[in-house]
């Protein structure tokens, strides 16, 4: 054991430190972009498609929502191979962090569709819009607007989960953590400066969110 | 092969439509037809099926029997039609039903732009034509929230009639206003009546109907049970539910 608490023992890492945080949000940021865009489209089906298409959904996220992000991460990277899908752990990574959000994203976005007034829809589709542009133009930034919140906090949950991510040997920041306290056995300290880097950038997340959502739907308060 | 639009065929017609929402019969071999530059107003009972009538006429509501022809196109599934009808089929709401999230200005350019494809500055200049005319030019650049009920009703109808529409139809356009709000909205509905649009109102406003309509519907229990010339139906109307029915407003 190193004794007592000395930061200075992990002051050398810092480079390290700052890379592993670049990965860890560089993963977040795709798994929130494709987890978003998949999510709109699984939601509009849960919504409006066929039966068996509403079925799928349904079916993939009880699937996900009631599984371990680890395992699903395991099957992805470990599992995956005996079938012939091989990938780097990045990718395993990149692939089981969308999918594990979009399961609850899609769950949130239905709640933002549902919550549109249907005479929103009607008047889109009164006007001769298509209905995929009442979707695109009239349903879903309303849609949007009102879970935004929600959305966000989703994405912040992905971000500190992706820690598990560090298993299968990804460089994210938990990883960076486990390699220095097995080089000097600084345990403690390296977990604190962790800690307190997930804290840091959830907030700064969570607080850049707020403030770009006030700009981005201002004046549309009914 | 494509529909194709008939001038010479009447704007609306209505060919024993029924509708029937599971068990309940919302509308009863429902027969009408609206000639263009008419202006018809239905009124009735509430769930007499008068908002369901008209509610079919642009697909919002879909019947089971009878034929809706609009221009000679008749509606049916195939979503061409649909979208060939709406477009000639404007439609004002009692919740206005304004898209919150966008500004006045781009609640009217919003399906110029994307129906006609209309270039933006083009589609912003019919739009603030509309606006003039319904008099609230100066709130273009504000959002519905901003506005009282009377001037978002004016909106919604200058909305509609940027698709430059061949009829309107109004489904109880004043009956979400407060009251002091009614005539600046009414007010807006005569001028198209006096502009010759063809309309159909659903409405409660006797007075409206009285000076704008040419012809009256009365609506009970989702069938058209009389039709006649405000003059004769207000002075004399044939049907004892619609003696009943008047009478019962007038008590007020």
């Amino acid at each position: 054991m190193g004794g007592d608490f000395d930061l200075s023992a992990i002051a050398g890492y810092l480079g390290m430190f700052l890379q592993g945080a670049g990965v860890t949000l560089g993963l977040t940021a795709i798994a929130a972009t494709f987890g978003l865009l998949i999510s709109i489209g699984g939601a509009a089906t849960a919504r409006w498609g066929m039966r068996w298409a509403r079925a799928l959904v349904t079916a993939y996220v009880e699937l996900i929502r009631n599984t371990p992000f680890l395992v699903q991460l395991f099957f992805i990277f470990f599992g995956l191979p005996s079938l012939g899908l091989k990938m780097t752990a990045m990718t395993a990574a990149i692939i089981a962090m969308t999918i594990n959000l979009t399961a609850y994203t899609i769950e949130i976005m239905r709640a933002g569709i549902e919550s549109v007034p249907p005479g929103q829809r009607e008047a889109g589709l009164a006007l001769g819009l298509h209905p995929i542009w009442v979707f695109l133009s009239v349903i879903l930034p309303q849609a949007i607007a009102n879970v935004y919140p929600a959305l966000v906090s989703q994405i912040v949950i992905t971000m500190l989960e992706s820690a598990v991510v560090s298993q299968i040997a990804v460089m994210d920041l938990t990883h960076v953590a486990d390699l220095i306290q097995s080089r000097n056995y600084r345990t403690f300290e390296a977990y604190f400066v962790v800690a307190v880097i997930y804290l840091a950038m959830a907030i700064c997340l969570r607080r850049l969110a707020a403030k770009a959502g006030t700009r981005l739907f201002a004046g549309r308060a009914r | 092969m494509d529909p194709q639009i008939n001038k010479s065929a009447p704007m609306i017609e209505l060919r024993n439509v029924s509708k029937w929402y599971d068990s309940f019969q919302a509308l009863k071999d429902v027969s009408l037809t609206v000639n263009k530059g008419e202006r018809v107003v239905i009124c009735g009972p509430s769930g007499s099926g008068k908002s369901t009538a008209i509610r079919c006429i642009n697909r919002l509501e879909q019947h089971q029997s009878g034929e809706i022809l609009v221009e000679g196109v008749e509606l049916t599934a195939d979503f061409k039609n649909i979208e060939l009808i709406r477009r000639e089929v404007g439609m004002v709401f009692q919740q206005f039903n304004l898209f919150p999230h966008l500004t006045i200005l781009q609640n009217l350019t919003l399906a110029p732009r994307r129906v006609r494809k209309m270039p933006r500055a083009q589609a912003e200049e019919l739009a603030m034509r509309y606006l003039t005319r319904v008099r609230i030019a100066e709130q273009a650049h504000k959002y519905p929230a901003q506005l009282s009920g009377g001037q978002q009703q004016r909106v919604a109808i200058a909305r509609a009639l940027c698709m430059e529409p061949q009829v309107m139809l109004f489904d109880e356009p004043t009956s979400a206003l407060d009251p002091e709000m009614i005539k600046e909205v009414l007010d807006v509905m005569v001028e198209l009546a006096e502009e010759h649009m063809t309309m159909i109102c659903v409405t409660h406003e006797m007075g409206f109907a009285r000076t704008v309509a040419d012809r009256v519907v009365f609506m009970d229990h989702g069938q058209v049970v009389e039709v006649a010339p405000p003059a004769e139906f207000f002075a004399s109307p044939k049907n004892e539910r619609t003696r009943l029915f008047l009478g019962q407003l007038l008590k007020h």
